[in-house]
């Protein structure tokens, strides 16, 4: 593959917990521990995991809208934890984000033109208030709403046309990476391939990449070329779609795929209820973070970390079933 | 909690720490000069370099505060310009005459307050409770110092009941104390019915009801007791107003007690003791909250304090 | 969460725009919807126009000493007639025309001195809650202090200094008071910076600037506007008891405070000279009260201003 367009590297966000007259940090909740990827230019890259497990955090670190522990991001060559702050300011042109909850993401009181102009004021872009107007109602009509509803207030639309909007101001400075921090949850199902459906024309049309973060497979399969699984802050498994899909290998991603609806009846599969409560990732479980709800557990699993290893091409998985030569007492 | 308490501790040492730099600068970077207002308008330049120089006034500014703060420490106020006695002294002579108003004011509130609140409570949305209501928001906008004039000259002047005025036994305490309660109980009313409202609402509350508790029962045993927590609170907040309160009280009825004194002082530009009852009551108030704070703290752990 | 910041107030829902009642029933509804609200605006009405009007609507020149008609043969102030509707006082100066007068004193710094409480207030409680850590940490510390000088002792502090002016006692109480409005602008500020949108806002790289005044100011405006309407009853208080201990507005400019100082010498004798600068006084934080209440029924359902 071609140099990728963003390539993250062993990224860490660690929130202290603070305690004691001094407030000491006493601990830390790892929300992000130790994760990898590359996004391609014109890629989706689907992020799944249970909620809790760390998704928003890792988009709004790599957008540096929290400050990372540790790792790299390299975006387009350039090292984004590197950059000042208004280094980094200016970057924002290129890197945006699409946030879940439309209710809550827009300022109830901008209209929708004072919200869609607000990035081209923010970065210079378009001076003239009239070219600002037209390029406003140029995007309004590519996510699919119509210039009339720029002098709206945001409490006058759904909840689809809002997460529209959200959408339309992402996409105001011409990005060319967009996290998309579960933009479809919060919305009802028939609206929800809507949206899904505008995401993927707008990617075919001006090749965005997308992070494009879920809890739950279905809404991922349908937009994503590859998909990256999380659990405690932690990378399980990462595919091609259609690869996942078809041979999942590590036992969580297996759990979520039962949990998905399968078209043909058929081709039943047995859903695999995960036991116990999810860990705290203040206190992750030693080894491999699932071992505690996983129902094939080994004893290996309580002790060590499996290793990261590619046991197809472009086929990654941490699980001690499917370690590679490399790992010592694997399976057997 | 320990590290609540302690932390708070430190908190209030830097804020009195903030309090004496403001009264500080106050005196000594008034437009006026202590030196010449102590020697008078028409005393000699020479004699009035001879004052700055004993009162150490001729030294840079953080040295000067250094020495009021030393001073502070050992109980020091200064000395009063028109009356050339140590004010801390003069303070003594006037606190238990104040100290004993503000609890007179305090009892008064809690008096009238807690019943109303009890009472606007149970009747909530009633005629009753929506009279009293407008009742309160009279009160909260009535002038101490006007009120207390009123009650002076309808309990003491036209019907004379009580005396017109100063400082003695319980009968001079029943007008001032009166007067604030009347404009501060509405606070207690208030917070008191919300927060009964807030608890009748709670499970526990609605468990005793249904198990077939008889309603007076139930206020008294559950709502009353989990309601007045807001209440304790609120006596930290309250205890600034209630001081601005007795400050103006004593000035209508006479009373010889802080206020009279802060009031005589600023009359006669006297800037020690103006400066010490400030101080003194910026302490106070801060003193008090962190006693309602802790106190808070011990009362309700389930509070997590971060 | 959501309707923690308030909705532009839905005063035109295009939907009910076919049924819509008539004007004045709907005007009737909203009055029994919001009592305080429209009682406390109509007396703050009445109030302002008092105090715009007084050169008009005084019957008498308010300082004139009618040595002759304004006094009884003893000396002593005459009662409510037709020539002095509310007496006159103990130099024989007519009570209605120096209230009217007073209004003006007690507007204006009521008025000015929250406008500056509120200038103070909103600037530290917004860069405190936004910025948070240690600039947090000093100005808390810097307004923890504020507030533990009772306004009106502060304030008698800082004139007896000074030296009693209308400037000075307005200048006083806008530098002493502004303490809990920034507690109240940080506590919201601190709950609004997490939201979803002004999240997005950094994310699209907006300065500081931009964040704190064009998108979370506007958002504290229900808490801040109520806070201030009822600040401007609290601080025509501050300046009645500063003018009642003779070092706030100093005669013969009439405040009301010092008409009701004025009136102990005669109020035995001569009650009006107390009572109606007292009611008007009452009658005026009463207003501002009674908008702030109902203000914040609409504007801050959720209370952040309860003292
Ligand atoms: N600002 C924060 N401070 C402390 N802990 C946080 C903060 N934000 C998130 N967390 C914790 O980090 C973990 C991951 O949260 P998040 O990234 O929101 O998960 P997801 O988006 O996958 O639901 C959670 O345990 C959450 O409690
Ligand atoms: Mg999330």
């Amino acid at each position: 593959m071609a140099q990728p367009l963003l390539e993250v590297r062993d990224l860490k966000k660690y929130f202290p917990i603070r305690r004691g007259v001094f407030q000491r940090t006493v601990g830390h909740v790892r929300a992000v521990d130790g994760i990898s990827f590359t996004v391609a230019q014109g890629e989706t890259l689907g992020v799944v995991g249970e909620s809790g497990c760390g998704k928003s955090t890792m988009g709004r670190t790599i957008l540096r809208l929290l400050e990372p522990t540790a790792g790299e991001a390299t975006f387009d060559g350039a090292d984004l934890f590197k950059m000042s702050k208004s280094q980094m300011r200016a970057m924002r042109r290129q890197l945006q984000m699409v946030f879940q909850d439309p209710y809550a993401s827009l300022n109830p009181r901008f209209t929708v033109m004072e919200t869609l102009s607000a990035p081209l004021k923010i970065h210079g872009l378009y001076p003239s208030p009239k070219e600002r107007e037209r390029r406003v109602h140029e995007m309004l009509e590519r996510v699919g709403l119509s210039p009339e509803h720029a002098r709206r207030y945001p409490h006058e639309f759904s909840g689809g046309q809002r997460q529209r909007i959200g959408i339309a101001r992402a996409l105001m400075v011409e990005p060319r990476l967009i996290v998309l921090d579960e933009p479809v949850a919060a919305l009802d199902v028939s609206v929800q391939s809507q949206v899904l459906n505008l995401l993927k024309d707008l990617q075919n049309e001006y090749g965005y990449s997308y992070i494009f973060v879920a809890h739950d497979l279905s809404v991922v399969r349908y937009i994503s070329h590859r998909i990256l699984v999380l659990y405690l802050g932690q990378m399980m498994e990462w595919a091609e779609t259609d690869d996942l899909f078809a041979h999942p290998l590590h036992p969580y991603t297996q759990a979520l795929l039962s949990a998905v609806p399968v078209p043909d009846p058929d081709q039943k599969r047995e859903r695999i209820i995960l036991q116990g409560d999810l860990p705290s990732p203040a206190n992750p479980p030693k080894g491999c973070p699932f071992h505690t709800r996983c129902p094939v557990a080994m004893p290996v699993c309580s002790e060590q970390r499996p290793t990261w290893s590619e046991v197809r091409p472009g086929h990654f998985v941490a699980c001690h079933l499917h370690g590679g030569p490399s790992t010592e007492g694997g399976a057997s | 909690m320990y590290a609540y308490i302690i932390r708070r501790l430190g908190s209030a040492v830097v804020v009195l720490f903030g309090i004496s730099v403001v009264s500080f600068l106050l005196i000594y970077a008034i437009p006026a000069d202590p030196a010449r207002l102590i020697v008078g308008p028409k005393a000699p330049p020479s004699v009035v370099e001879g004052m700055r120089h004993q009162l150490g006034l001729d030294q840079p500014l953080p040295l000067q505060y250094i020495h009021y703060i030393w001073r502070l420490l050992h109980g020091d106020l200064g000395v009063s310009y028109s009356f050339n006695l140590p004010v801390l002294t003069m303070i003594g002579q006037r606190l238990w005459p104040t100290v004993e108003l503000a609890l007179g004011c305090w009892i008064a509130e809690l008096i009238i307050g807690i019943p109303l609140g009890i009472y606007t409570a149970r009747r909530a949305r009633r005629m009753s409770d929506f009279i009293l209501s407008a009742l309160a928001l009279i009160g909260i906008s009535l002038p101490v110092f006007w009120l207390g004039l009123l009650l002076l000259y309808w309990f003491a002047f036209r019907v004379p009941i009580f005396p017109l005025g100063g400082f003695g036994g319980l009968r001079y305490l029943v007008l001032p104390s009166l007067t604030y309660g009347i404009t501060g109980a509405a606070y207690y009313m208030r917070l008191l019915k919300s927060s009964m409202l807030e608890v009748m609402e709670q499970d526990y509350v609605r468990t005793a009801r249904a198990k077939g508790a008889g309603e007076s029962r139930v206020t008294w045993r559950h709502v009353v007791r989990n309601a007045l927590i807001p209440v304790v609170t609120f006596g930290g907040i309250d205890f600034s107003y209630l001081l601005t309160g007795v400050i103006l009280i004593e000035s209508t009825f006479n009373w010889n007690g802080l206020g009279t004194l802060a009031y005589t002082a600023i009359q006669n530009i006297d800037i020690p003791v103006i400066m010490g009852t400030v101080l003194l009551v910026a302490v106070a108030v801060v003193v008090f909250n962190l006693i309602v704070d802790i106190l808070y703290a011990v009362i309700d752990p389930r509070i997590r304090y971060s | 969460m959501e309707s923690l910041h308030p909705q532009p107030v839905p005063v035109s829902m295009p939907a009910r725009e076919a049924s819509r009642p008539s004007l004045s029933r709907r005007l009737w509804r909203s009055v029994r919807t919001y009592p305080m609200l429209y009682v406390g605006g109509l007396i703050v009405l009445l109030l302002v126009i008092a105090a715009v009007f007084a050169p008009v609507l005084a019957p008498h020149n308010p300082d004139t000493q009618f040595q002759d008609i304004g006094l009884n043969a003893e000396g002593t102030p005459v009662g409510p007639n037709a020539t002095f509707p509310f007496g006159t006082d103990s130099v024989g100066r007519d009570v209605l025309s120096r209230l009217l007068y007073g209004a003006r004193v007690s507007l204006i710094v009521g008025i000015v001195s929250t406008l500056i409480n509120l200038l103070l207030g909103v600037v530290i409680g917004l860069i405190s809650g936004y910025f948070g850590g240690w600039v947090d940490n000093v100005l808390m510390r810097i307004t923890d202090v504020i507030l533990a000088f009772p306004v009106l002792l502060l304030s008698m502090a800082l004139v007896a200094v000074v030296g009693p002016s209308l400037w000075t006692v307005l200048w006083v109480i806008g530098v002493v008071g502004w303490g809990t409005m920034a507690r109240v602008v940080r506590g919201q500020v601190l709950a609004l910076k997490e939201f979803e949108y002004v999240q997005a806002e950094r994310a699209l790289g907006a300065s500081h600037g931009r964040i704190m005044f064009r998108v979370i100011l506007p958002n504290l405006m229900g808490p801040v506007i109520v806070l201030s309407t009822l600040n401007v009853g609290a601080n025509i208080l501050t300046e009645a008891g500063l003018s009642f201990l003779g070092i706030g507005i100093q005669p013969p400019t009439p405040s009301w405070g010092n008409m009701i100082q004025e009136g102990i010498q005669t109020y035995t004798f001569a009650p009006w000279t107390m009572w109606f600068p007292g009611l008007a006084l009452v009658l005026a934080v009463l207003g501002f009260n009674l908008l702030g209440d109902g203000l914040r029924d609409i504007l801050d359902p959720h209370s952040a201003t309860r003292r």
